[in-house]
């Protein structure tokens, strides 16, 4: 009786704790599939509408979003992948641990910081101006710490089974590095799509590498250009009701993004264990 | 000029890991060419510790001293290439590893690719299926080359890593207690195949167990505290021991 008690207690506080995001999901599910069906699968490449114009789409936001993500990890990949192998190799070196530390604290810094920092010095400074890849840039020091840490706990695991089998094998250096890296390729993969879905839904920082004019479409690499969550940032305090819906549509598409991502990288865990 | 008749010699060998002295005065310790050399001893006897010297894996530790004489073929290990020293002393670890994210063709084929000991695709294969009839292996997985090599038992894993060691034709293969951690049979089957293997080239093991190194053995060397007690034919260390530890090992009192 005590235990079927206890077993209700938590059940109603848990209950209690996610009726809110439940609730918030739900809404977002509702309003949003009401905007994606109403203007069709066209949603996803038609430019956004003008203000009280009826509906749009996120085409031009979706597809700077793509091109930054894409950008940031193109930055991102290589410089994570040599951190992590250096790291993982050097275990004991100074400027590992150094490596490591300052990876640590990237995490945890306000992504804010690192949007006025790349504005300060890549948009200003380097006059890059606002684009998709001053944009990609403040993405990419965001993911980079997710997919390094990713990497180094995943590679560990594959040094400390392989290193010694490697060179037993008369492997030299550069090939025991790599059975290592390919031993644990799905860890790194992993770490890479955990990466991208923190930097999809990323806003502080695009709010100073980016440009609030929705609709443009890209014409070379330096166009101006913007994102879905600043498209969502900018609609949602607008007054205009068909702009809120189209930010409504625009938050199930990015969180359609982020789930799908999320989901990728449980399914890789778990076949890994 | 005489082809040396050992395939290791070794004098004054001592290994410290981390300041800790673990290998104490091995001097004068021969490996004869084409026979089992067993190294015997209890747990923490550094029995591992020696076999991994022998190929400079040891090495990859952090904080490891080793000073002495180790020859293979006359030549000082010390002084040769670590990697070229490793292609000729294969090494089988205690617990079976094979590279379960490959197949069991792949596992073989892995480092003659990456050593770039074959010229093509043709060659690959025979060198794979050859290593694979020379651990005894190979009727047992003709059919299923492609398949991952966790599909094998403990048994057949180990003569994987057997056959993995072997197809890079190795003048000596190092075993560190290979049968501890596979059940009886598959312990048999690779004794059988140690003794086949021997016409080939040499092979040191690394036992606990006295049992097995009388059964399979040529010569035996018995280690207790880093120190090298006795070492000579197996049917003298087993029958005539001429120190205490190693007749109270060899009875299983020690």
């Amino acid at each position: 009786m005590k235990d079927k008690l206890i077993f209700l207690f938590t059940l109603i506080c848990t209950l209690i704790i996610f009726s809110p995001f439940l609730w918030l999901v739900l809404d977002l599910i509702i309003k949003g599939l009401n905007t994606i069906i109403a203007y069709g699968i066209d949603f996803l490449i038609a430019e956004p509408p003008l203000p009280g114009d009826g509906l749009g789409g996120i085409g031009t936001v979706l597809e700077g979003t793509l091109f930054m993500v894409l950008i940031a990890s193109l930055i991102s990949i290589p410089i994570s992948l040599s951190t992590a192998v250096y790291v993982v190799m050097n275990e004991r070196s100074k400027f590992a641990f150094l490596f490591r530390f300052l990876t640590e604290s990237l995490l945890e810094f306000p992504t804010i910081i690192i949007g006025i920092s790349v504005f300060i010095i890549f948009a200003k400074g380097l006059k890059l101006g606002l684009n998709g890849i001053t944009a990609a840039i403040a993405l990419s020091i965001i993911m980079i710490p997710y997919t390094t840490i990713q990497a180094i706990e995943n590679m560990k695991q594959s040094r400390d089974k392989y290193l010694e089998t490697g060179y037993a094998l008369g492997l030299s250096d550069s090939n025991v590095i790599k059975l290592i890296v390919s031993e644990g390729r799905e860890g790194v993969i992993t770490g890479i799509l955990i990466g991208m879905a923190k930097i999809f839904g990323e806003t502080a920082p695009l709010l100073f590498t980016t440009v609030t004019s929705f609709n443009i479409f890209l014409k070379n690499l330096f166009s101006p250009v913007s994102a879905i969550p600043v498209l969502i940032f900018e609609y949602a305090f607008s007054p205009y009701e068909n702009w809120h819906d189209v930010a409504w549509g625009a938050s199930l598409t990015l969180m359609f993004i982020v789930i799908v991502l999320f989901t990728l990288t449980r399914f890789l865990i778990r076949r890994k264990i | 000029m005489m082809e040396a008749s050992n395939a290791f010699e070794i004098y004054n060998l001592n290994v410290w890991i981390e300041e800790k002295h673990i290998l104490k005065d091995i001097d004068n310790l021969q490996i004869p060419k084409n026979k089992i050399f067993s190294i015997m001893g209890p747990s923490g006897s550094g029995k591992s510790t020696f076999l991994k010297v022998l190929n400079r894996i040891l090495e990859l530790k952090n904080r490891v001293k080793i000073s002495g004489v180790v020859k293979l073929n006359g030549e000082d290990i010390f002084k040769m290439d670590p990697v070229q020293l490793r292609r000729n002393v294969g090494i089988v670890f205690q617990q079976p590893n094979p590279f379960y994210h490959m197949s069991i063709f792949d596992n073989i084929a892995y480092a003659l690719k990456a050593n770039g000991f074959v010229k093509n695709k043709r060659e690959l294969e025979e060198r794979v299926i050859e290593a694979l009839i020379k651990a005894n292996l190979y009727d047992e997985v003709k059919d299923r080359l492609k398949k991952p090599a966790s599909v094998l038992s403990g048994g057949q894993q180990q003569r994987l890593v057997i056959a993995r060691a072997l197809a890079l034709k190795p003048q000596v293969l190092l075993l560190d207690e290979p049968t501890s951690q596979i059940d009886v049979v598959g312990a048999r089957k690779i004794e059988e195949l140690l003794l086949n293997l021997k016409e080939q080239l040499t092979i040191v093991l690394v036992s606990h167990i006295p049992q097995q190194a009388a059964r399979i053995s040529d010569y035996a060397a018995l280690l207790y505290d880093g120190r090298l007690i006795e070492w000579g034919p197996s049917e003298r260390i087993f029958t005539h021991p001429q120190n205490e530890l190693t007749e109270k090992f060899v009875a299983g009192r020690l």
